[in-house]
């Protein structure tokens, strides 16, 4: 199938959203609708090897919660979420 | 595991508060700020106790893991005997600001402090502004997740890619309020920064056209406030108020072209430290309730005695965790009260005692 089918496919059940980490990478995820985030999230912190309580992850300027779906939040194909790691500070500044 | 039940009934409604179940005495958060002389009041001894249990239940946890390897794990008793308060949700706003025990947690004496912490901190002030002066002029907090430090605008691309992402942000900060993304009813904006694990404060007064360096470390040898007309060459600081700068002007803000011109200072603090390794994110935390204005003189109550300071950090620490659970914006105020009341009467006198004897040898 070529790009240009993809385009002119009617929005299906799935969707692919793209995870943006703070270093600017990017990783795409292909998932159902009605799923929930907490698949993703997981599966980006598997990848990352990084513990799912220790990145917070934001859409469309609101902090994702594990149980929402990508049709609660009327996600569209190809939309953006934000990687952050939870970070703690003391003064170091190392 | 606490409040899954409720996390569970707010799904289809995220706007739809919890109930909250028990009596709760109405805050006094609105009225003063946090006295850090004074003791803790009751709710907050029975909030801060609930998470000296938290922490125990975390170490008790980390401990396990610790034995994992050992031979004949019976994993259902193990299970059984694990708490995993720690991981439960203890602090949301109707807008989606949330932390979980631990993160509450990193306030305990001699912790760094987790940003989770600090932005709902900054999410508490927001709403008790908000709640005290919803119509006039006022400070907002943003997160600490605004601003990327890494971020560099090289090319126009850059720039604009930089901008999406503080007007992303900064719509969580405001609560998605589309009106409040012009950023018109605000007189102070008060960025939080978290820079090589330091946290800091970038002040814009919008009134005084001024903006504030405010960092308890004496001298940041890590930062430079260097300007400059490239953007490669400017320090975090002035990078942060080319971004602002460029976002009022983008909103049309009718203070964008003053603050442009605005110059960037470091705050002087008589209570600066030298070498204290530990509480600049308490520092923070004091200094963004605290900050009022450049014209305003800027008193946070810290004794410039550092075994006094020492003493009035610790009790701060506490103050703010209950401050913050205890908060009329957290939907989980009264769950937590209720948690903290039902594990506290299950306990046994010695338990607590031992609890509180470790806390007090550290």
């Amino acid at each position: 199938m070529s790009a240009n089918d993809v385009d002119k496919k009617p929005a299906g059940e799935h969707i692919n959203l793209k995870v943006k980490g703070q270093d600017g990478t990017e990783v795409f995820f292909k998932i159902k609708r009605s799923t929930q985030l907490k698949k993703l999230m997981n599966a980006y912190c598997d990848r990352q090897s990084v513990e799912i309580n220790s990145i917070a992850f934001l859409f469309d300027g609101r902090r994702l919660r594990a149980e929402q779906t990508p049709d609660e939040l009327e996600m569209e194909e190809g939309d953006e979420i934000d990687a952050m790691l939870h970070q703690t500070g003391g003064g170091f500044g190392f | 595991m606490l409040l899954s039940q409720s996390s569970e009934s707010s799904q289809g409604s995220p706007e739809q508060e919890p109930e909250v179940e028990s009596k709760v005495h109405e805050g006094d958060e609105g009225k003063k700020v946090i006295e850090m002389n004074e003791p803790l009041n009751e709710d907050e001894k029975l909030i801060w106790q609930y998470l000296l249990t938290i922490m125990e239940d975390k170490r008790r946890a980390e401990h396990k893991n610790d034995n994992e390897n050992d031979k004949n794990i019976d994993i259902e008793k193990e299970m059984q005997n694990m708490k995993l308060t720690f991981i439960s949700e203890v602090f949301e706003t109707s807008h989606g600001m949330t932390a979980k025990a631990f993160m509450i947690n990193t306030l305990e004496d001699g912790k760094w402090v987790s940003q989770s912490v600090i932005d709902c901190w900054a999410a508490v002030l927001n709403y008790t502004e908000k709640k005290n002066n919803p119509k006039g002029k006022r400070r907002l907090r943003c997160y600490t997740t605004m601003i990327v430090t890494g971020i560099h605008a090289e090319n126009e691309a850059a720039t604009k890619k930089a901008f999406d992402t503080l007007k992303s942000h900064l719509k969580e900060v405001v609560e998605c309020d589309n009106e409040m993304l012009k950023l018109k009813a605000v007189n102070i904006i008060i960025v939080l920064m978290i820079e090589k694990n330091h946290f800091y404060l970038i002040c814009f007064d919008l009134d005084n056209k001024t903006v504030e360096v405010i960092d308890n470390v004496a001298n940041s040898w890590f930062y430079k406030m260097i300007s400059g007309t490239k953007i490669e060459d400017m320090g975090t600081q002035c990078k942060v108020k080319h971004y602002i700068v460029g976002y009022l002007k983008d909103v049309g803000h009718p203070k964008a072209s003053q603050m442009a011109d605005a110059k960037l200072t470091r705050k002087k603090l008589e209570w600066e430290t030298t070498d204290n390794f530990n509480d600049c994110g308490v520092f923070a935390m004091r200094h963004m309730e605290m900050y009022g204005g450049s014209d305003v003189q800027f008193e946070c109550g810290f004794s410039t005695r550092k075994d006094i300071q020492g003493t009035q950090l610790k009790n701060l620490r506490m103050k703010l965790a209950t401050r913050v659970l205890l908060s009329e914006s957290n939907v989980y105020r009264g769950h937590v009260l209720d948690r903290a009341r039902e594990t506290l009467h299950g306990m046994k006198d010695e338990e607590m005692q031992q609890m509180l004897n470790v806390e007090s040898v550290k």
